[in-house]
């Protein structure tokens, strides 16, 4: 991270949350899990971000927490596609 | 300023229509170039049937990060689904109609945008000194035909480089002035 | 003290180019080169300040940063500059400094009384005194606050300006005394970028203070000269003195603060450049040889002036040529003591020097040097200043002997070892290791491209620090790393803190009196670890940040509980290395350039037109325009009558402008709105409201359908930068197998909204190419066509309930619709508003306003708008799964309801507590918007207010600001037309 980077991207939250397919069928506890529980980890975090300031586009990274070293960065649909094999 | 009410024809004014914006100085030139259209185009950048409909508009891709050059139209990757066109105002309308053709049937679009954008081209000796105040990026390492979106200060602004001894920056109309007061002061000091 | 001649070598001052000052309303001179301390001590000045707590007299005692007693004010008015340390202020003709404790005022003249009641403040006092009674506190605040701190805050305004500026470089190297520049000679050589900065204004660091000391066969003053001029011959290096690098951020991020002008005269100073700069710098690598300070040795009376470290008489010495004193008593725990026993004996009468180690040094004593090994200082006295110490010999225990006696001292420097200055490498977040060979607190330096030199690392001779600095810099060259840390004690320091078990006054911390006792009575009430002793004493908590003290505070933390240093360790490192001006935080960002100011492209006109603005976020929008100096509430009366009978018009293009392209557009506007867009044909729009994923109201606009794949949406202004990254958000991370396309156009299109009866009419003589008649242009409706020439899209929207056409044209045609518009409109007579009449309008018709009406926690339902909660489609739109939790289903909930005042004119106050009644003081909720209404010759106001929906008619009382309670009812928020007959108007 650097000054640029600051000031041009924007942080979006824990990364993997995917939205369940039919809310209808999700109890208020689990809806309320999915909304605001979040993995908090002392150490590697898997995160959003957006290059707000550049291409706007999403992208997942892993950082550290506790002095924020940044181990990898991957593109969004890289991500997707992760999680989709891990659902099948 | 004037009220505008009195003119018979339709008046066009820049973002820095209050001020004069052409200087030159050994040390330090700022120009502003009005009158010029932008046109936003969307497309995936993968898609060889975009890439095709581009061609046939006369228009090379740019690699990320870089413009492309020709026929006083300069083409510039502003993302993987996004890229803008400058070029001159009179060719804004024929073009437009060219590429709604072009793209029809395809997840393609044009978008006209030319009020969005204010254009800047700065030099002089100390050009990179005031660059240097007002943003963190290299921009000693910017080479000849790139391109970044970044903010100026805290302005929103695409830059990039047509020449090797300047660098141009549009500023989005609403953060023109700002921008221009901005560089007022950092450039004081060369001036 | 005197002046002596001053060495070719290493003295900085230039007695050729006096230079008269003022201190205290007195004159003095001193030379060019001078800091304001050594010119002040030439002068034969001791006292330099009175003590916090006890008003005890102090002197000059540290070199430059670390300096803790000789604090001056300088200066007055707009260039004034407080706590500025007079080893640190470059002396310049005219200065005019003032030390705040000297000539206190009232209260600081009571100060001196507390010396009565030393023993009954340790540290806790305040703690401990000042807390009971509970309702006296605000006036003990007041009390404590006249007597902390050293000089006032400044009142007036900095007259001068900063700047900030960034760079990339390959290496940073912090520090130029002999091992940073001759790291930066070596990395010069290759073509790597190299920033090298020091804090000084001098390059070389504490060269001067050593001068003697060799590299090769030549001084070091010399060798260090050589390396400068080389340096200034290569481009890639960028060398930055009187700069001070006080930050290290994670990854190679560091800030330095550089004083451009601080050492000119005021009257002299380029206007046209900054007074300082703050730089913000990003390194591929970071070399650290930022030097070591020394630490004193605690003996009771060990503040007396004249007592200081050796470090500051030889800076004041062998830099600025000044003697500070004939007899110079040297008191050490390791060699260097020695070598400033040899420095001293070139000019001082009598030396003496006691050392508490017992073999010899390594270093060879001038005979003028009267050695006392095996002995500690005991006692200083004297009363403004040293007359005497009184030494007593060690056991083989460091215990003190009986066997003692008194030697005359007008001078007495300290040597008790040299901590490396490792504050930068701890502030990313590691603290210091206790090394056995450096007999201090070591740098970790284990984050990656980053490194050490120098007596930073344990190299304090100037051949070893030159020799590491080499090895160091080649291995940036190379990759490799070899150990950091010296191997060896080379100045055989010995763990001899403070002198045990004599004497009550052992000053620890100098700035806030903090003393051994202090310490030891911390733990003994059981405040152990360092961070709470550092609390409960204030150690370390002053300007000087406990830079001579801290390690002292530890020490004696660790005899005290029988630790090891280790397991005490050190408090928390953080930004600032040294206090870092507000200006030069602030930079050019101040005044009008603090943020942005946004202007539409109608800016001029407003300007011309006498609108009185206001901040909407970032965007300067007109709030009202008085005509004729008329205030703001006879403006809007104006305003809002003339637009209801006959015609207004409002600026309305700082509303966020999206447009959304793609064959999902109408999928993806289904899922990110409560309402359904399936059916919205070309040509219309339609009022969107958009909810969180919690089911709470975020934003709204109208959304107009351009083609079956192409819509414009618009949201409000203060939400168009975070409703854009919304839509991106779900769009790319949820959904991408939607194809859309959202591109923000809100600079592109200028809105000239024309509103009332009269707006058809007014659009009828401008635009000749679309029909507006009732049949042809419906309301919620937009066409496209020619307004004065200039091609427009013209949607008839409404905000206010009246017959409204907005429109839109490219930016830069904005200001001459705008001003054709009006010309047009005087016909009608016809008002331009602003925000305040908008507000007013949209009011009196009910409509909400996302942030105000709302605040992240409002369901469509709460706001009565669950006509907007679409149940017909098929997926599971943003926030609807939430709409139907337990939480959301309540019946207690707050929703939005009119509230009408009993007393007409009585305008409510938003934010107002509402309540049952004047007994019942259960809160309600709360009044949202509030406004007299110009149509209904009332006041009126919304409110959220529990279960209000099934309220209405309800008599309840509204809490004003003073305290009355003021009567009032429930009812609908919609107060003008309910049905909306104006605005879908006919005529």
């Amino acid at each position: 991270m650097s000054y640029l980077e600051e000031e041009d991207y924007s942080y979006a939250g824990e990364a993997l949350i995917a939205r369940p397919s039919i809310p209808e069928e999700v109890s208020d506890e689990d809806w309320g899990d999915y909304l605001f529980m979040r993995k908090n980890p002392k150490g590697k975090h898997i995160e959003q971000w957006q290059h707000s300031s550049g291409c706007r586009k999403f992208f997942v990274v892993e950082r550290s927490t506790i002095d924020n070293t940044i181990y990898s960065s991957h593109k969004m649909c890289e991500t997707q596609n992760r999680l989709n094999n891990e659902k099948s | 300023m004037n009220n505008l009410a009195t003119s018979t024809e339709p008046v066009y004014e820049s973002a820095l229509e209050k001020y004069s914006t052409n200087f030159v100085s050994d040390n330090w030139q700022i120009k502003e170039t009005k009158k010029l259209s932008y046109v936003l185009i969307r497309g995936l950048q993968d898609d060889e049937r975009f890439l095709s409909a581009l061609n046939s508009l006369g228009l090379i891709m740019p690699e990320p990060m870089k413009i492309t050059v020709n026929d006083n139209r300069t083409f510039i990757w502003v993302s993987p689904d996004e890229f803008l066109l400058v070029l001159e105002s009179n060719d804004k309308i024929e073009f437009i109609d060219k590429a709604n053709k072009a793209f029809s049937n395809m997840f393609a679009y044009v978008i006209d945008n030319s009020g969005s954008y204010t254009n800047l081209t700065i030099s002089g000796n100390n050009y990179l000194d005031v660059m240097a105040k007002l943003s963190p990026y290299d921009y000693l390492n910017l080479k000849k035909h790139s391109a970044l979106s970044t903010n100026l200060a805290k302005a929103p602004a695409i830059i990039f480089r047509s020449r090797s001894d300047s660098i141009t920056i549009l500023v989005r109309f609403s953060f023109a002035d700002y921008l221009w007061r901005i560089l007022e002061n950092a450039s004081s000091e060369y001036t | 003290m005197r002046r002596v001649s001053p060495s070719i070598n290493s003295a900085v001052i230039n007695t050729a180019r006096p230079i008269d000052f003022v201190f205290e309303n007195k004159k003095y001179s001193g030379f060019d080169g001078d800091s304001l301390a050594s010119a002040l001590s030439a002068n034969g000045l001791k006292v330099f300040s009175k003590s916090y707590k006890y008003a005890r007299p102090r002197g000059v005692m540290a070199p430059y940063a670390d300096e803790p007693n000789a604090l001056v004010s300088l200066e007055k008015k707009g260039i004034y500059t407080p706590n500025a340390k007079a080893t640190q202020v470059e002396l310049y003709q005219g200065l005019n400094a003032s030390a705040p404790t000297l000539n206190p005022d009232l209260i600081g003249k009571i100060k001196p009384l507390f010396k009565v009641f030393h023993k009954f403040m340790p540290a806790g006092f305040y703690y401990k005194t000042f807390m009971q009674p509970k309702k006296l506190w605000m006036f003990y605040e007041r009390l404590l606050r006249s007597f902390a701190g050293i000089s006032k805050s400044p009142v007036d305004l900095d007259s001068e300006h900063y700047d900030h500026t960034h760079h990339n470089c390959d290496v940073l190297i912090v520090g130029a005394g002999i091992a940073g520049l001759t790291a930066s000679l070596e990395l010069a050589k290759t073509n790597k970028k190299i920033l090298l900065v020091d804090e000084r204004p001098q390059l070389g660091g504490t060269s001067y203070e050593y001068p003697d000391d060799l590299v090769g066969e030549t001084n070091q003053i010399l060798h260090i000269k050589n390396i400068i001029s080389q340096l200034e011959a290569h481009s890639n290096v960028t060398i930055l003195s009187r700069t001070t690098a006080f930050a290290f951020h994670d990854e190679n991020n560091v800030v330095a603060n550089e004083l451009r002008q601080d050492h000119l005269t005021p009257s002299v100073r380029n206007k046209k450049i900054s007074r300082q700069r703050l730089h913000k710098i990003k390194a591929k690598h970071v070399l650290l040889t930022t030097g070591a300070s020394e630490r004193p040795i605690a003996f009771d009376n060990n503040d007396l002036p004249g007592i200081m470290l050796s470090s500051a008489g030889l800076s004041l010495l062998n830099k600025f040529s000044v003697l500070c004193g004939e007899n110079v008593v040297i008191f050490t725990n390791n060699d260097s003591g020695y070598t400033t026993a040899n420095y001293f004996a070139k000019y001082a009468d009598n030396i003496c020097l006691i050392d508490v180690r017992n073999k010899s040094s390594r270093v060879a004593l001038s005979s003028k040097v009267k050695l006392y090994s095996n002995s500690a200082i005991i006692n200083a006295n004297g009363k403004d200043s040293v007359k005497s110490v009184t030494i007593s010999e060690l056991d083989s225990s460091s215990n003190l002997t009986d066997n003692r006696q008194t030697i005359v001292a007008d001078a007495v420097l300290i040597s008790g070892g040299f901590n490396p200055i490792v504050h930068l490498d701890c502030h990313t977040g590691s603290n210091p290791v206790w090394d056995d060979n450096l007999v201090a607190f070591a740098p970790i330096l284990d984050k990656p491209c980053r490194s050490g030199a120098g007596a930073l690392t344990g190299y304090i001779y100037a051949q070893d620090a030159s020799d590491n600095a080499s090895e160091q810099a080649n291995n940036i060259i190379s990759g490799s790393t070899t150990k950091l840390l010296a191997s060896e004690n080379y100045l055989n320091t010995v763990q001899f803190f403070n002198v045990p078990g004599f004497g009550k006054k052992q000053f620890i911390d100098m700035q806030n009196d903090v003393t051994t006792n202090d310490i030891e009575l911390a733990i003994r009430e059981n405040y152990k670890c360092i961070e709470h002793i550092k609390r409960y004493t204030a150690l370390g908590f002053g300007t000087d940040q406990g830079k001579t003290s801290n390690v002292l505070g530890v020490a004696i933390a660790a005899q005290s509980q029988k630790l090891k240093m280790n397991e005490v360790g050190t408090t928390t490192f953080r930004p600032a290395y040294t206090p870092v001006a507000f200006g030069a935080l602030a930079g050019q960002h101040v005044n009008d350039l603090f943020d942005p100011q946004r202007f539409t492209p109608m800016q001029p006109s407003h300007v011309n037109n006498k609108a009185v603005f206001e901040t909407v976020g970032q965007w300067m929008r007109p709030w009202y325009f008085p005509q004729n100096g008329e205030n703001m509430d006879k403006a809007v009366l104006i305003e809002c009558a003339q637009t209801r009978n006959s015609l207004g018009v409002i600026d309305a293009s700082t509303l966020g402008k999206i447009e959304i392209h793609g064959p999902d557009a109408r999928e993806f506007l289904n899922r990110v709105y409560s309402n359904n867009w399936t059916k919205l044909p070309v040509g219309v729009c339609r009022y969107g409201l958009m909810l969180d994923e919690n089911g709470m109201i975020m934003d709204d606009g109208v959304t107009a359908c351009i083609k079956e794949d192409h819509f414009v949406m618009t949201t409000t202004t203060g939400g168009a930068a975070r409703v854009y990254q919304w839509l991106e958000l779900w769009l790319q991370t949820e959904w991408p197998e939607l194809k859309v396309f959202l591109s923000s156009v809100t600079d592109h299109f200028s809105t000239t909204a024309v509103v009332g009866p009269n707006s058809r009419k007014l659009m009828e003589s401008i635009c000749s190419d679309i029909d507006f008649s009732q049949e042809d242009f419906p309301f919620m409706h937009w066409r496209d066509g020619t307004v004065c020439g200039v091609k427009a899209r013209v949607m008839r929207i409404s905000f206010s309930g009246e017959l409204a056409y907005e429109i839109n044209v490219q930016s830069n045609y904005g200001r001459y619709i705008w001003d054709k518009v009006i010309a047009s409109g005087n016909k009608w007579g016809i008002v331009q508003y602003g925000t305040e009449s908008m507000h007013v309008l949209r009011a009196e018709k009910g409509y909400i306003i996302a942030g105000q009406d709302t605040d992240g926690s409002v369901t469509p339902y709460d706001a009565d708008l669950g006509w907007a909660v679409s149940k017909n489609k098929s997926f599971s739109f943003l926030g609807n799964r939430s709409l139907y939790r337990s939480d959301t289903s309540r019946t207690d909930r707050k929703q939005l309801v009119g509230i009408l005042t009993e007393d007409k004119k009585l305008v409510l106050a938003e934010g107002a507590q509402m309540l049952n009644s004047t007994e019942d003081n259960k809160m309600l909720g709360h009044i949202t918007s509030s406004y007299y209404s110009p149509t209904l010759k009332r006041s009126i106001a919304m409110g959220l207010v529990r279960d209000g929906l099934n309220r209405k008619g309800d008599k309840i009382v509204v809490s004003t600001a003073k305290g009355d309670k003021v009567n009032a009812t429930i009812g609908s928020y919609v107060f003008f037309d309910p049905k909306g007959l104006k605005m879908n108007g006919n005529k």
